[in-house]
């Protein structure tokens, strides 16, 4: 391998496979929280709306908004990385031809979908 | 992982709690019932203690007393031999017989059983049963099944976040040893154009510190999740057993009628074995203190208990209060101690979620374990921007 398809299969790889592989994790145990937590804080409520319920919903939110952070940063570094490398190979005849043997990384990488929020 | 014990198959508490509602309801209706029925014999005979001697009462003339069974309706009815006034001898045709005043008596007296037993068996819609429902209302509607599939969840959450530390988990410096391939190699060939990769290797390199914290949150969610959803189904088995012994103790009630044919104030010393030095009542800031030991967070990754069931051990030497309802005799005065008895469920299972709300964890080896989860929210809350994950500009 020449050190342009090096390059550019380093940087494909991160932008299409492996960050939003961790953004499609992440997003995933960000969702659960809200599948976790909908239903425990429901119940509480029905328990006279004691003032732990809010407190369980408090908390969660802001682990699930942590998450989701964690999500938009591995899937915003996914699409800025594929932006650089597709400029790249707007430039470069060597990175263009390497793409072209590559087609899977044409388009823009399969970034995660952002988790559900809780609703409570 | 956690102990299921399979409770989303059973028999919801509600479903549990219905008949007994129902029984206590009738029961009462009997136990009401029987009081007016003797009520009714004893306004037109007097036999009670405090009233004069009938004998002693003027009568009109021509009057006598008679003697004669009457037939107490009900489940647990019963035959009482009561006397009566009746004319002694008829004047006319139109006069009544003595029989016909005993018949009198007991049509109106079997009215005054019906009345009293509608009106608390089948008032209004549902009778007693609906008002001993929207009594524990806030303690046996919860579903603490649906309730423990969260906290699984969660403790599901921490394993994941525990992972998140170890150092294969990658989340290190390219330079690391430890850093995936890809990464070490996406360093070495960062493109030129980029403004700047510092920015994205500090946010990876970040993200198990971050997942520290977010652990941290993780089990104190969990725990308290799993500590309020135990409380709940402990009180929720503490009403239903407050409501079965209540249920039992109406039966006793009857069957002491049944035994003495009168109201309580001639039932036998010591045949009335009510239960009323058993405590039965949950206590609420030993019981909370109680449930935040019991639940801490390596109990729910390790999976030795069961949330749902796993206080009822503990329980036993927790109950410190005696019930009313069992110390009562007269359905006014059981209705009365059933609702005392219920209200006093629901207040101390606010109270003990209070404490879990409010209490540190002891012995805990948490980084909060100084602090009461509410405090511990309220912190996070303060410390969101400190949480946030490092910003990464290319």
């Amino acid at each position: 391998m020449s050190v342009i398809d090096i390059k550019m299969s380093a940087i494909y790889q991160a932008s299409h496979d492996e960050l939003p592989s961790e953004a499609g994790i992440f997003s995933a145990e960000a969702s659960g929280i809200s599948d976790a937590i909908d239903p425990l804080v429901r119940q509480v409520a029905l328990a006279g709306n004691h003032p732990i319920g809010p407190d369980l919903a408090d908390l969660a939110v802001e682990l699930f908004l942590h998450l989701r952070s964690m999500v938009r940063t591995f899937n915003d570094s996914a699409t800025g990385l594929d932006l650089i490398a597709d400029d790249f190979v707007r430039q470069d005849e060597q990175a263009k031809a390497w793409l072209d043997q590559n087609r899977r990384y044409l388009g823009d990488p399969q970034t995660a979908t952002l988790p559900t929020a809780p609703t409570v | 992982m956690l102990v299921n014990d399979g409770g989303g198959t059973s028999t919801s508490i509600l479903d549990q709690l219905n008949p007994l509602y129902t029984a206590i309801a009738q029961g009462l209706g009997e136990l009401a019932g029987n009081e007016a029925y003797m009520d009714t014999l004893e306004a037109n005979f007097p036999t009670t203690i405090s009233t004069p001697d009938p004998m002693k009462i003027p009568q009109p003339d021509n009057t006598r007393m008679f003697i004669a069974d009457f037939k107490v309706p009900g489940t647990y009815g019963f035959t009482v031999q009561h006397g009566y006034w009746g004319t002694a001898v008829p004047t006319s045709e139109s006069s009544p017989s003595p029989m016909d005043t005993q018949n009198e008596l007991t049509k109106t007296a079997t009215q005054a059983w019906h009345q009293a037993y509608d009106a608390y068996a089948n008032a209004g819609y549902g009778g007693s049963a609906a008002a001993f429902r929207s009594w524990g209302q806030n303690v046996w509607e919860p579903d603490t099944e649906a309730m423990s599939l969260g906290v699984y969840g969660l403790a599901g959450l921490m394993t994941w976040l525990q992972d998140q530390l170890a150092p294969s988990a990658g989340w290190v410096s390219p330079d690391n040893a430890a850093a995936p391939t890809w990464l070490a190699n996406l360093k070495r060939n960062w493109p030129a154009t980029s403004h700047s990769s510092d920015s994205f290797y500090d946010f990876w390199d970040d993200v198990n510190d971050k997942c520290a914290l977010y652990l941290d949150a993780a089990e104190r969610l969990a725990s308290t999740s799993a500590q309020t959803t135990a409380t709940i189904s402990d009180f929720q088995t503490n009403l239903l057993e407050v409501t079965t012994k209540t249920k039992e103790h109406v039966e006793l009630a009857l069957k002491q009628w049944q035994t003495w044919k009168a109201p309580s104030g001639y039932w036998g010393t010591g045949k009335y074995d009510d239960n009323s030095t058993a405590k039965t009542i949950l206590g609420d800031v030993s019981y909370g203190t109680g449930v935040i030991a019991m639940f801490p967070p390596a109990a729910l990754i390790s999976g030795s208990i069961s949330v749902v069931t796993g206080g009822l051990t503990y329980l036993i030497p927790d109950k410190t209060e005696i019930m009313k309802a069992t110390t009562a005799s007269t359905a006014g005065d059981i209705w009365d101690g059933y609702y005392d008895d219920v209200d006093s469920v629901c207040t101390r299972m606010q109270k003990a979620l209070d404490v879990v709300r409010t209490q540190p964890p002891k012995n805990s080896d948490l980084a909060s374990g100084s602090m009461g989860f509410e405090s511990f929210v309220r912190m996070v809350q303060a410390d969101r921007s400190d949480w946030t994950p490092h910003p990464v500009h290319l």
